[in-house]
């Protein structure tokens, strides 16, 4: 039966066409596994000319893989045929063998793969002696073990409310919360100067972390090169235990997730949203406020469109004053500014096939002009707030007011350009967004790829290029003349601003004219 | 049948002529030529793979024919979108709608979206809410509907504004007994106020249930239509003769003799 378990794997990862590649994709993926996994064992592996501090930086590496393994379905639930237990309620298996059956086919894959290559290579770098090569291989192995183990537990026991709506919108913010902290953290150690701190903190981690269970499978082959039996015998019975609670966690965890039936309909959310009830669509202006009604009610309900505003919030603000210096660094905010204007991108993707429920509504151009600029006022009004917020805190932070108007011209032209841009590329090359929510990185379907990387670049490239203007003129008044500031100010976003009009009724026309080819393409988006 | 669709001067409910469709080297839907009385309660049958959903789609807007075309009361779909969309309500099937819209929010964005008075939409939204059973979940996000919810909130939409032709694809597939009792009525009362229902199923007995006009669909190509009388002819049923009419292999014709015995 365990057999059978690792052949299913193998053939769900050959099926498997997620880089749109085929069976080249997979080759690829299996050399980026080798790569990745055998380049990171390799440098690892060199730690051993320097024992005390390979044995710290195991203890890290080690708590930090099961760390990460256990929270990862959280993040990305489903990407694994054979994780979520339930798929297999109705088979007559009984618990143990399928807990056996799970632990194998979780082995089985491109990412246990460059763990075990990386693992292996740390199980060179932490023997001090080739006599303890085998017993820092089995701790080697105890870890990926461990890493499997957790994992599986906590998505068994997550499986019911992983496999719902609300259980997929936790997913989106632990993602938000994990990108949040390393984006802060690496943005941090990139830019300070004292290293020092970063190396002793972590030596400091390392010793707390030698006393949990991943932690002491990096310490017991020291301490039984040093002798030191008790303290050897103390961490591999720490390590047991935790095996033994993990193992039982994971059995009752298994055998509940498949006895028991989540309800999805209970405890809905509530109603109240920011739809305007008085507008209706007679005229562009209010077709606009309709549509940008729903959309805020979207973005304010949903995970997968609230994250990256908190991501271009995040960005816009701790961007510049970390990584820009001095009182010119408020014109960073026009990354910012681009970024929120990308948030108009794929509109017509977003709800996935849902786009049938407008394309049977109306098929006039006023409504279509409407609809095209009620997205563009969600995106101005939601990321210009933003993109206030962030100037502000920037221009105080840094005392840039002498520079404001052209830090608000630039950033209003990046904004502008950036949604001008996302829109018609949305009418122009529209591609499909993954409808299951399972992970707030996956944007892409397969067999989209290249649509979506093109639409991506081309949205950025264009969102520049509009900006220009308003950028030279910044230039210019901080180089040549102070007062070309002010002209940056008007002139800046009123130019990104004809161009955003301008490419919107295009893209509405061009809406008008390929609605069906463009419900084809996003309704993809609805199977994966 | 009419040859101009769009020409006559008391035009069908709804008027195909050589609707075709081929998806690369594949052609779906073989030049297909229809017409719907008024006041009739059209079913459209087929086996799986038939090309109905591909049909249906085509007649509602949703999908460009390779040839031919559609008229709805004489409005041709694809030259005259506006009008033709105001005389249709769709209810498509395995589509998703704006999931994170509640059942009543859904209703007034797209009752408001089609141009009617805020007034009309509030009370018809209340009332079909009520009839269609909704009203409890009124609140509730679509997300969190369950698949016969999704058929009425969907069927509630489509009749919002009031159209002369519904066009619906697979209305009670997968929905429970209670919520099939309801959808049933609701379109039953439509139809009897002289407006015209198009839908596409599996159910045999539900088609010979509830419409007066059938067509059955087989390999791309209409290969029977009229009164639900005239198709069924001789045959016990509508099921029967929709068996002999699409050629079905009886279980008798050969194969699974195993599943005859009691040994295992």
């Amino acid at each position: 039966m365990v057999a059978l378990f690792a052949g299913l794997k193998f053939r769900l990862l050959r099926n498997r066409r997620g880089l749109g590649l085929g069976s080249v994709g997979q080759v690829i993926a299996l050399l980026l596994a080798v790569g990745i996994g055998g380049g990171i064992g390799l440098a690892l592996a060199m730690l051993r000319s320097a024992p005390e501090t390979a044995t710290l930086v195991m203890a890290n590496l080690y708590a930090s893989a099961v760390l990460a393994w256990t929270i990862m379905p959280l993040v990305a639930f489903g990407v694994d045929e054979t994780v979520d237990p339930r798929r297999f309620a109705l088979l007559p298996i009984g618990r143990p063998t399928l807990q056996r059956g799970l632990l194998v086919s979780a082995l089985i894959g491109y990412l246990p793969l460059a763990n075990l290559l990386a693992l292996l290579g740390s199980a060179i770098g932490v023997a001090s002696s080739w006599s303890l090569l085998p017993l820092t291989m089995i701790c080697a192995i105890g870890v990926l073990l461990m890493c499997v183990i957790f994992s599986r537990a906590l998505a068994a026991t997550m499986s019911g409310l992983l496999g719902s709506r609300r259980g997929r919108d936790l997913g989106m913010l632990v993602s938000f919360a994990l990108f949040a902290l390393y984006y802060l953290l690496s943005t941090m150690l990139n830019n300070s100067s004292a290293e020092s701190f970063a190396s002793s903190a972590a030596g400091s981690v390392g010793r707390v972390l030698a006393y949990t269970p991943p932690g002491a499978l990096a310490l017991i082959p020291a301490d039984v090169a040093d002798g030191a039996w008790l303290s050897a015998g103390g961490r591999a019975a720490i390590v047991l235990a935790a095996f033994a609670l993990g193992w039982r966690w994971w059995g009752w965890a298994l055998q509940r997730s498949l006895t028991t039936i989540g309800s999805q309909t209970e405890n809905s959310a509530s109603s109240r949203g920011l739809l305007d009830p008085r507008v209706t669509a007679t005229s562009l202006s209010s077709t606009a406020r309709l549509v940008a009604g729903r959309d805020m009610t979207m973005m304010w309900r949903d995970p997968m469109r609230r994250m990256p505003l908190l991501m271009v919030a995040l960005v816009g603000i701790v961007w510049p004053l970390v990584v820009a210096r001095g009182s010119l660094s408020g014109y960073a905010c026009l990354f910012a500014g681009l970024l929120a204007g990308t948030q108009a991108g794929t509109v017509y993707a977003i709800e996935g096939s849902g786009l049938w429920l407008h394309m049977v509504a109306f098929g006039d151009r006023m409504r279509a002009r409407g609809e095209l600029w009620g997205h563009a006022a969600a995106t101005l009004v939601v990321g210009g707030s933003l993109l206030a917020v962030s100037i502000l805190v920037v221009t105080i932070v840094r005392d840039g007011w002498v520079h404001l108007p052209g830090v608000v011209g630039v950033a209003l032209a990046g904004l502008f350009s950036a949604t001008g841009a996302a829109l018609f590329l949305s009418a122009y090359v529209p591609y499909a967004l993954p409808q299951s929510r399972t992970s707030m990185f996956a944007s892409r379907v397969p067999g989209q790829g290249g649509r979506a990387a093109g639409g991506g670049l081309g949205l950025m490239a264009c969102g520049l290029i509009a900006a220009i203007p308003g950028g030279v003129l910044a230039i210019l008044g901080e180089s040549v003349n102070p007062a070309f500031r002010w002209v940056a100010l008007v002139v800046g976003p009123a130019l990104a601003w004809i161009a955003m009009w301008q490419v919107i009724n295009i893209a509405a026309d061009r809406y008008l004219d390929r609605a069906p080819e463009i419900l084809d393409l996003v309704a993809v988006g609805d199977t994966v | 049948m009419s040859t101009q669709g769009e020409s006559t001067a008391n035009p069908p409910a709804l008027a195909v002529r050589r609707l075709a469709r081929a998806f690369g080297q594949k052609v779906v839907v073989k030049g297909i030529d229809l017409d719907v009385p008024v006041g009739s309660f059209y079913g459209l049958v087929g086996p799986n793979g038939a090309g109905k959903t591909t049909t249906l789609s085509m007649i509602t807007g949703l999908l460009r024919p390779s040839d031919g075309g559609v008229w709805i009361h004489g409005i041709d779909v694809w030259g005259d979108p506006v009008r033709a969309k105001a005389a249709m309500g769709v209810l498509p099937d395995g589509l998703r709608l704006f999931e994170r819209l509640s059942g009543t929010e859904l209703l007034s964005y797209l009752g408001r979206l089609r141009g009617l008075p805020v007034e009309t939409v509030n009370t018809r939204s209340r009332e079909l809410l009520d009839v269609l059973d909704l009203s409890g979940a009124g609140d509730k996000l679509v997300a969190d509907y369950s698949t016969g919810m999704r058929k009425k909130i969907t069927l509630a939409a489509a009749l919002l504004h009031s159209p002369p032709l519904l066009l619906l694809d697979e209305p009670l597939e997968a929905v429970d007994p209670v919520s099939a009792r309801v959808i049933r009525d609701v379109l039953q009362a439509y139809v009897a106020g002289g407006r015209t229902v198009v839908l596409s199923s599996h159910v045999m007995a539900l088609v010979e249930e509830l419409c007066t006009h059938v067509a059955v669909l087989n390999d791309g190509q209409i290969v029977a239509d009229g009164p639900v009388a005239q198709i069924r002819g001789e045959a016990a049923s509508l099921d029967d003769a929709f068996f002999h009419i699409v050629g079905g292999r009886a279980m008798s014709e050969g194969g699974l003799e195993w599943l005859r015995s009691s040994q295992d």
